[in-house]
């Protein structure tokens, strides 16, 4: 905590600004590419977002309170971009958020940075299938290991709708799974 | 916080975090940049363009009289004199016929040299000629005998005593 804040308020001064900045990106890049990926898909995309989150980043450190976990924040941003970034594909496409995502998916077997195999496949089109609510929360906690707590904070919603989200996403998967199981 | 990513499938280009801070200051840099080019326009420029234009373009306010390049009259004018023209053109063609060395009279070939226009001594007469046509023309035998030359200078020179000595 005491480290947050020390480097929050680099990132505050004008001296210290562009040095405490590379030390965040440094810190978080990763993980805000995952979160991104699961959300946008495409390698290239993930990339756009992603640079697009911390130049929000910069550009928004001066007016950062401190009411949340730099984190946190940080999460939201990157969230907030990546479904910006999606219904932008839906709104030029005139099609549904889901159908957007299926698109996608349709484009993994054949892409270069997805190297997993027909279960994996499989799961991504079974996630693909989910509302955006539903499909966010799975992501965080599946992959991410993301607390409900956290997930509260980063997604804005309680703690009991967060569980509803997640268990109602785990049972369509399954059931997806179960439908088309080619493995 | 440990996360399952490696589980999900997904990858990245060899080196993609390595060097992604590198791009993204660069893009950082490039969103420092200026995005207004500082260009204005005069106030309401773009509210009264669309009238300027419309009044501009509106060819039944100010109709312009349009000159054809080739009106039917000009175009009869200049058929006939084209057509004149190659008359002309053939009619003194054919009336010329071609002048040879054949179909010029001896007559005016010898009073041209005696009138003085052939401008030829008996080098340049040589130099036309090539070594056969000189040697079927002078043959040895048709050389003057000395005999015949006394006998023409006698009777041409009046003081003789001079072929004498």
């Amino acid at each position: 905590m005491v480290k947050e804040k020390q480097l929050i308020s680099a990132l505050q001064s004008i001296e210290q600004k562009e040095s405490a900045f590379r030390k965040l990106v440094s810190l978080y890049k990763e993980r805000l590419y995952w979160h991104i990926r699961k959300i946008v898909i495409d390698h290239d995309d993930t990339d756009d977002v992603l640079q697009n989150t911390f130049i929000k980043v910069f550009k928004n450190i001066d007016r950062f309170k401190g009411d949340s976990k730099l984190f946190t924040w940080m999460y939201r941003i990157a969230t907030n971009e990546a479904i910006t970034f999606i219904n932008k594909k839906v709104k030029q496409n005139n099609i549904t958020f889901e159908d957007v995502k299926i698109q996608l998916i349709s484009r993994l077997e054949s892409d270069v940075y997805f190297e997993g195999d027909e279960i994996q496949l499989q799961l991504q089109k079974a996630i693909a299938t989910l509302p955006q609510k539903q499909q966010l929360v799975f992501n965080m906690k599946y992959f991410e290991n993301h607390t409900y707590e956290n997930l509260s904070e980063i997604l804005d919603t309680s703690v009991g709708g967060l569980k509803s989200n997640y268990h109602l996403a785990v049972k369509k998967i399954t059931a997806f799974l179960k439908t088309n199981e080619t493995f | 916080m440990k996360d399952k990513k490696q589980n999900s499938g997904f990858n990245t280009p060899k080196n993609y975090f390595g060097d992604f801070e590198d791009r993204l200051f660069h893009k950082l840099n490039e969103d420092t940049i200026p995005k207004e080019s500082s260009f204005t326009t005069p106030k309401e420029y773009f509210n009264q363009l669309d009238s300027s234009i419309l009044q501009n373009s509106d060819s039944t306010v100010y109709p312009t009289k349009v000159i054809q390049l080739f009106s039917k009259r000009t175009l009869a004018y200049a058929i006939t004199i084209a057509a004149c023209a190659t008359l002309i053109v053939s009619i003194s063609n054919r009336n010329k016929t071609l002048n040879t060395i054949d179909n010029i009279e001896i007559t005016s070939i010898e009073s041209y040299i005696e009138e003085g226009n052939l401008e030829m001594d008996s080098y340049d007469i040589g130099s036309l000629l090539n070594d056969e046509d000189l040697t079927n023309t002078i043959s040895e035998k048709e050389y003057i005998t000395k005999d015949v030359i006394e006998d023409y200078l006698f009777d041409q020179i009046e003081d003789t005593s001079i072929l004498i000595e």
